[in-house]
């Protein structure tokens, strides 16, 4: 349309060149989402299909029996509790602690907030290695505490970083009409500084909350007891420790009988993200603010 | 404690410790969680780095273990595993570095070009959703898609005639499902960072451009490119920082003992030595000689950056 102007070589290496980033998006998008429509349908196909190599896009054979079998399992809703009070305490526990940790360091009248900041600011960098850090864990008897993984993990450095640069930047006046009227510091961080920052709060969090709902191997780790175990071991049972096991004996010459129907193993991919999808679209925007107050400064 | 007093107190003369711990005695009193927090769980391990120098045993612990020097880190660097640990290290993250570093960058200049948009913003949103999705669940479809007997992808090779490939049993494959699965789950999220430093541009310089006749192709190459190249050079460098980091938890959750010719990392041989053969102090001395590396490389790219592109991290 535009390209009227432009010579006709020109314009027809523009249409390729506009036409090849489309189907280079789209194409993007469709590899995105196409394995979750897979899972979603071979979850209401049968077992059979799946193994056939019937199912494409759409359910064959439409059923819910690996739903039933699914969710009459006591682990499931017990490892779905679990992960709510670890990925749900754990984000408050987690957003109240960084904000005790950032609102300090930004005062930059606060003595020693040099060595305060070094403090956290060095742990960005250097650390203590797997090893160490699950030695800590045994020597304080934490282990098999599902409180230790919110403890333990409570403060993501970095994020501490943005939230002190936020903190800054808000306006010293209200902070300060407040202290005349004898609010301390403690206050005017709950009702003053903490409102003002709700959108950074917010995001903060939501990176919190989808890293911990996610997480998964400090969990292996130190939760001993099934019953306290989160849904990514859960899922991690039915998805990869069953996985192996029967593909090497396929491959030794054994019968090659899967033990887990793959049905199952898709329901239960489903059953997992659906908080995450559902909850998608109305967060997504807040990550993509996210990853720019990394960028900021 | 009598704050309006001490607020009130002498003026000019140099004030002791007491007063300032008194003035901002609730900003303290908030950081000391946070301090607790770091002590234990970031700066105790630091201690236990000592271990890497003893033979450490549970029961006598760190004070009364017998000390050994350098005995681990020579055991590691002259034993048969250093070499392969290191170039598969290494390797995971070169091919990172050429191909999952660019791809994000093609998509957010592709994603430029859509001048819907109601389209842009439906793809985008989309090809987000992969870096939401856990550790588990993504190793696990992998394992599922690829496996030779119920896999998708070993269905359609059946259908197109040929022999199943056994996918998570050949070492010479896992270099590229590695990369794969990063670049499909970080290509979209990543390339927010480019987009963003798409639309810093000056629209101007796009209205000029036009006038003078340029198409998509070169406004892309001449105005898009080198506006987004600040961004490009400073991840860049970055990303150099993480040469020897890897994202075990998705090894260990892919790689088996045929595997391990090529899936075996620095970070995943520490794991199994310590923590699932509780060899600790060896294991110990691996980690720290990963981190002190770490360290050294993130310290040096993040010089060069702030040299380069004047961007830095501190």
């Amino acid at each position: 349309m535009v390209g009227g102007r432009r010579g006709r070589r020109n314009s027809s290496g523009e249409i390729i060149y506009v036409v090849t980033c489309y189907i280079f998006s789209v194409g993007v998008a469709i590899a995105a989402i196409y394995p979750f429509i897979y899972v979603l349908s071979a979850s209401f196909s049968s077992g059979n299909s799946i193994l056939t190599g019937r199912l494409v896009l759409w359910p064959v054979d439409f059923n819910i029996r690996a739903y039933e079998k699914l969710l009459v399992d006591k682990r499931l809703w017990m490892s779905y509790l679990n992960t709510l009070y670890i990925a749900g305490g754990g984000t408050l526990f987690s957003v109240l602690m960084t904000s005790f940790a950032a609102y300090p360091l930004s005062k930059s009248r606060l003595k020693g907030r040099g060595i305060m900041l070094f403090i956290i600011a060095f742990t960005m960098f250097f650390g203590g290695g797997m090893i160490p850090t699950y030695m800590v864990f045994r020597w304080f008897n934490l282990i098999n505490h599902r409180t230790t993984l919110i403890v333990a993990f409570a403060i993501n450095s970095f994020f501490v970083m943005i939230l002190m640069m936020f903190f800054k930047n808000i306006s010293p006046e209200m902070e300060e009409s407040a202290q005349i009227e004898g609010a301390n510091d403690l206050l005017i961080l709950f009702r003053i500084v903490m409102p003002l920052s709700r959108p950074v709060l917010l995001t903060l969090a939501l990176y919190y909350i989808v890293g911990k709902w996610n997480a998964f191997f400090w969990e292996m780790m130190l939760l001993r007891d099934e019953w306290k175990r989160p849904l990514q071991i859960y899922l991690r049972e039915i998805l990869i420790k069953s996985q192996f096991s029967p593909e090497l004996m396929e491959l030794t010459g054994g019968t090659g009988i899967t033990l887990l129907p793959e049905n199952i193993k898709y329901a239960a991919i489903i059953v997992a993200i659906i908080p995450i999808i559902s909850f998608y679209p109305s967060i997504q925007k807040y990550f993509s603010k996210g990853i720019m107050l990394g960028s900021i400064k | 404690m009598k704050s309006d007093t001490t607020s009130k107190s002498i003026p000019g003369k140099r004030k002791g410790m007491f007063f300032y711990l008194s003035r901002d005695r609730y900003l303290y009193l908030m950081f000391v969680p946070v301090l607790a927090i770091y002590f234990v769980f970031r700066y105790i391990p630091m201690y236990g780095i000592l271990m890497a120098f003893q033979d450490y045993s549970p029961f006598r612990g760190i004070t009364g273990s017998t000390w050994v020097g350098f005995k681990h880190f020579e055991a590691f660097f002259t034993g048969p595993f250093v070499y392969k640990l290191l170039r598969n290290t290494i390797l995971i993250n070169v091919y990172g570095l050429a191909f999952g570093f660019p791809a994000p960058i093609i998509l957010a200049l592709a994603f430029n070009e859509i001048v819907q948009p109601k389209l842009k913003k439906a793809v985008q949103s989309v090809a987000y959703l992969p870096y939401f999705i856990s550790t588990v669940i993504i190793t696990g479809m992998v394992l599922s898609f690829l496996s030779p007997s119920t896999g998708i992808v070993n269905t359609f090779i059946k259908a197109l005639g040929f022999k199943p490939i056994y996918f998570m049993t050949q070492p010479n494959m896992f270099y590229a499902i590695f990369t794969g699965m990063g670049i499909w789950q970080g290509i979209g999220f990543s390339s927010i960072i480019y987009t963003a430093a798409i639309t810093q541009i000056d629209v101007e310089q796009y209205e000029a451009a036009k006038l003078d006749g340029a198409g998509k192709w070169l406004q892309m190459r001449f105005i898009t490119l080198p506006g987004i190249l600040p961004a490009v050079v400073t991840l860049l460098i970055l990303r150099m920082g993480s040469m020897l980091s890897v994202g075990f938890e998705a090894i260990i959750n892919l790689y088996n003992p045929t595997l391990y010719e090529t899936a075996d990392v620095l970070s995943t041989y520490v794991y199994r030595l310590g923590l699932e053969r509780s060899i600790y102090s060896q294991a110990t001395a691996v980690g720290l000689f990963e981190s002190v590396v770490g360290f050294m490389l993130v310290i040096s790219t993040n010089a060069l950056s702030k040299k380069v592109t004047g961007t830095y991290l501190w």
